[in-house]
């Protein structure tokens, strides 16, 4: 699945006091990439990444999915859209505490009526790879983060989405679901788009765009060696300064 | 800085407010109102005000005011409970639990001036538009006049600092109560178990209430033994309240549990939420749902008994004044005479003649037969008289007997029984007869009972004493002039006395008849008989007290419905933070809009539903002890206003449902 965004541009709340969260960004990424989103807490990361799934709609500008425009479709295609096409893992991870483990997971099946085989047969699948089925039956509440991560992904993965808009990944005991990330994202040609503050998690990325005052400062592509690659984001993260890039849990 | 959070909280709170000012508003306007009617100078001069609508009215104004202050108190919980973040936060950034008291303090006390105020200018706007349509309601052809007492004014407005101190204080103590604590626990108080055992244990009351109003509605028409039914309804009412509760607490979370777990409901599209949402939503509201079940069946029981009451009201005054005019043929042939000379359009003129003679009577009060005077008309003379006079007594036919005796008489144990036959002076016993209490010229035209028999059993009774009864159906007024009547009741108003002479058998009883003396007292076995009654005496009674009522009852549906509204959408409008989340979140992963609509819709359902479901059921109850106590069917007005109810009850739930959706639209 490709996505193009042209000259988007997002304010949020009222005219004089406006935040320009997003100003004039254009990004092109291709079927199968898998990019990292960068930048300093308040840069834009996660208005773009809202925007891009049609979460929010752009005040200005033209989001092209498969060469479909979002900003035209109706709220309810746009809903249906993100339920079957796209997973989310978001930074807090809105999950439903009111769900347990399992449930949060085949959520969005079962939103779409999927029949009872349908929805274990994915639960299974998932299970093989994320290794989940013993949590399946526990609270949320009493997960700890890095499981709740793999909660959210696992959710964001049921539907076999072709794009997945990602929130921060900080967690390091993220690695499994990385290395799962970058297989689904090599074999069955997901997209992935991935914002975070973690050089290591980025490093997993095939390209990484860096956002600063709302609009693209710069981007770097992996050319193939991870640790290489690992070095060059730090240097960016450097360059660009403004913000703390320690491994702070953001609010969302 | 204090001021500029007050200002905020408000700010954002601002339509949840802005219903909680209106509808206080409302109340406060009607108190005001209400306590200016009292002793307006226009309504005074109303002859029944001073007697006793001015009692009612204050009854009606404390109950009122007693509401109100239990409705305010109630949703300034509401608030206090919304901002439980905020004022948590505030006590994290190291403010006192003291001065987020006064915060607490302060926005109540500036909500609730403003109310009060409000209120009141509503009231003093409204005043004479309110007391105009009570004197319209009541046919009282009176200009209503502008009058504001400055007394009570002065009085509304120290009550109103009063409540507004006293409502503030409580808020306040509320919110130093609430900070207490850093976080609410997740955990429900009570787990599941013990829930689904009360909840079962308060469906089994419930329905253990069902039978046994049924079974005192069956044991009371077997043996009309009042006493002993109203006896047990005491036992009834705790059984449908504690039922209700233990039921929406209980049984109700059980059955969503059930549901929830049943994967071939639960699977299934937006019921994996919302089956659990509902769930949550309902375990936190169990009290108001109750609240508003209980406060609608009491209304409902009102309305009803407002009705019947009116209804009581109005059939006394029928059974009193079946005609515009009745009389008996002495002033009979003057009133006639005057209807001529004042060219009234008399539509219908009906006479029917009534033998008068002894019987033995059973007396249920002494046990035993009494010799007492009996009237009697033929059944063609009964048979002749207007659908509107029979129809209000049961069916005879031409073979058959019919006793009439006094409505008043209807609560007496054996009122309908006809065990005992009456035995007739020289003739035979009656034994099989109808029962009915609507006397054809009007009660107060007859002393004692009045027998309608077959034409051949009145030919062969003796007659000791003879009448004929006159009654005319006049469009428009009788135009009987003061001047005329003076005359009449000089000589007519009551002609003559009958006593019975009681012998040492009924063959040696007789009657004899002689002018009324004027006396005070009659003795038991003296019968006195009216000359004439009118209509027009009576009828500005009718007028006044229904309109009365009617004003009454409209005044209450209304403020009833806006208290209830306004609870169950500030219930709705106000979802905590973690419900707010939640609804987020399911847009987020792709929930469409109709399907969020339909978790609101479910939730404003289940809200509004549950409590009119049970609301009814026991309303029907007090229906049915009214059934008992008034000797009259209210099934039909309860359908009427009970159904009237459900779709004003509806249109809430509706606006509620419109508000709340797009206050959820609004938010996520
Ligand atoms: N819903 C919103 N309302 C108002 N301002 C917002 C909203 N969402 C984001 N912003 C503002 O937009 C800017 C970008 O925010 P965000 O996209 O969350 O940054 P990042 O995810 O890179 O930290 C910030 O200044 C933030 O305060
Ligand atoms: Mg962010």
């Amino acid at each position: 699945m490709q996505i193009i965004v042209e000259n988007i541009a997002k304010d949020y709340g009222k005219k004089r006091n406006a935040v320009h969260a997003i100003k004039d960004v254009s990004l092109e990424v291709s079927a199968g990439e898998f990019v990292g989103i960068m930048g300093p807490s308040g840069a834009g990361k996660t208005s773009l990444l809202d925007l891009i799934s049609s979460n929010e709609r752009p005040d200005h500008g033209r989001i092209l999915i498969d060469g479909i425009d979002l900003t035209k479709q109706h709220d309810r295609t746009l809903a249906k859209y993100r339920r079957n096409k796209m997973g989310f893992i978001y930074q807090s991870f809105e999950l439903l505490d009111s769900l347990n483990v399992k449930e949060n997971i085949i959520l969005p099946l079962v939103l779409n009526h999927a029949s009872k085989n349908l929805i274990e047969q994915r639960f299974q699948h998932l299970n093989q790879l994320l290794n989940i089925s013993e949590l399946a039956d526990r609270s949320i509440d009493d997960l700890s983060l890095g499981q709740r991560q793999l909660i959210a992904a696992a959710r964001a993965l049921i539907n076999s989405p072709e794009i997945e808009p990602t929130g921060s990944l900080d967690s390091n005991s993220a690695t499994i679901l990385l290395n799962y990330m970058q297989l689904i994202n090599q074999k069955e040609n997901t997209t992935i788009m991935m914002a975070t503050h973690d050089a290591f998690t980025a490093s997993y990325c095939s390209r990484v765009v860096f956002i600063k005052d709302g609009a693209i400062f710069s981007e770097i592509v992996n050319s193939g060696q991870r640790e290489d690659f690992f070095e060059q984001v730090i240097n960016m993260q450097r360059t660009i300064g403004g913000g703390s890039y320690f491994n702070v849990p953001e609010n969302n | 800085m204090y001021l500029k959070i007050i200002k905020r909280s408000l700010y954002n709170l601002r339509d949840s407010y802005l219903i909680y000012i209106l509808s206080s508003s409302f109340a406060v306007a009607v108190l005001t109102i209400f306590s200016t009617l009292i002793n307006d100078p226009t309504l005074r001069s109303v002859h029944y005000w001073n007697q006793t609508f001015q009692s009612f009215m204050y009854f009606m104004i404390f109950i009122f005011g007693f509401f109100t202050f239990i409705y305010m108190t109630y949703v300034g919980g509401f608030f206090i409970q919304q901002q439980k973040n905020e004022f948590r936060t505030y006590k994290k950034l190291g403010m006192s639990r003291w001065i987020i008291a006064v915060i607490g303090f302060l926005k109540t006390f500036i909500v609730q001036i403003i109310a009060w105020l409000l209120g009141m200018l509503v009231a003093i706007i409204l005043q004479k538009f309110v007391g105009m349509m009570l004197v319209y309601l009541m046919h009282v052809k009176l200009n209503f006049g502008f009058f504001l007492d400055p007394m009570v004014i002065w009085r509304m407005l120290k009550l109103g600092i009063y409540s507004t101190f006293l409502l503030s204080l409580i808020n306040g103590v509320r919110s130093y109560w609430i900070v207490r604590r850093q976080k609410d626990s997740h955990k429900l108080h009570l787990n599941l178990f013990f829930r689904s055992i009360f909840g079962i244990i308060g469906l089994l009351m419930f329905i253990g209430g069902i039978l046994a109003s049924l079974q005192v509605f069956q044991s009371v028409s077997d043996t009309q033994n009042i006493d002993l039914a109203l006896w047990r309804v005491l036992w009834i009412v705790p059984l449908y309240f504690i039922g209700t509760y233990l039921v929406i607490m209980g049984f109700v979370p059980l059955c969503l549990y059930l549901f929830d777990h049943i994967k071939l409901f639960s699977y299934h599209g937006i019921n994996l939420v919302s089956y659990k949402y509902l769930r949550k939503r309902l375990l936190r509201n169990t009290t108001i749902i109750w609240f508003i079940t209980e406060m609608s069946a009491l209304a409902l029981a009102i309305l009803v008994f407002c009705y019947a009451g009116y209804q009581v009201v109005y059939q006394n005054f029928s059974g009193a004044y079946p005609f515009e005019v009745s009389a008996i043929s002495d002033p009979a042939k003057k009133i006639k005479a005057e209807f001529a000379k004042e060219k009234t359009d008399v539509t219908h003129e009906y006479r029917s003649k009534i033998k008068r003679t002894v019987s033995y009577t059973f007396d249920s009060s002494s046990n035993q037969y009494e010799p007492k005077l009996i009237s009697l008309m033929s059944y063609s003379d009964y048979h002749a008289l207007p659908k509107r006079i029979q129809n209000k007594n049961p069916h005879i036919g031409p073979d058959d007997f019919l006793e009439l005796k006094n409505d008043y008489q209807s609560l007496t144990p054996g009122y309908r029984s006809t065990k005992h036959a009456v035995q007739v002076k020289g003739t035979k016993s009656i034994k099989n007869r109808s029962v009915g209490s609507f006397f054809p010229y009007g009660y107060m035209m007859f002393s004692g009972y009045l027998f309608v028999v077959p034409d051949n059993y009145y030919h062969n009774v003796q007659s000791e004493s003879t009448e004929t009864y006159y009654g005319w159906d006049i469009k428009h007024s009788d135009k009987l002039s003061n001047k005329f009547l003076k005359k009449l009741n000089q000589k007519n108003k009551n002609p003559y006395v009958i006593t019975v002479h009681i012998g040492s058998t009924l063959n040696k009883s007789y009657l004899y008849e002689k002018d009324d003396q004027k006396q005070n007292h009659y003795r038991p076995n003296e019968y006195y008989q009216n000359g004439y009654v009118r209509q027009a005496d009576a009828k500005h009674i009718i007028d006044q007290t229904s309109g009365f009522f009617l004003f009454l009852v409209s005044i209450f549906s209304i403020a009833l419905l806006i208290a209830l509204g306004s609870l169950l959408t500030l219930k709705v409008l106000l979802r905590d933070d973690n419900e707010w989340h939640q609804l987020k979140t399911l847009k987020k992963i792709g929930m469409t809009e109709r399907e969020l609509k339909q978790i609101v819709r479910r939730e404003t359902g289940l809200l509004f539903g549950l409590p009119i479901v049970f609301a009814l059921v026991q309303s029907s109850l007090s229906v049915g002890i009214l059934n008992l106590s008034v000797n009259q069917s209210a099934f039909k007005p309860f359908t009427v206003i009970g159904s009237a109810f459900i779709v004003l009850y509806g249109l809430t739930g509706w606006l509620t449902y419109i508000l709340s959706w797009r206050g959820v639209k609004q938010r996520i």
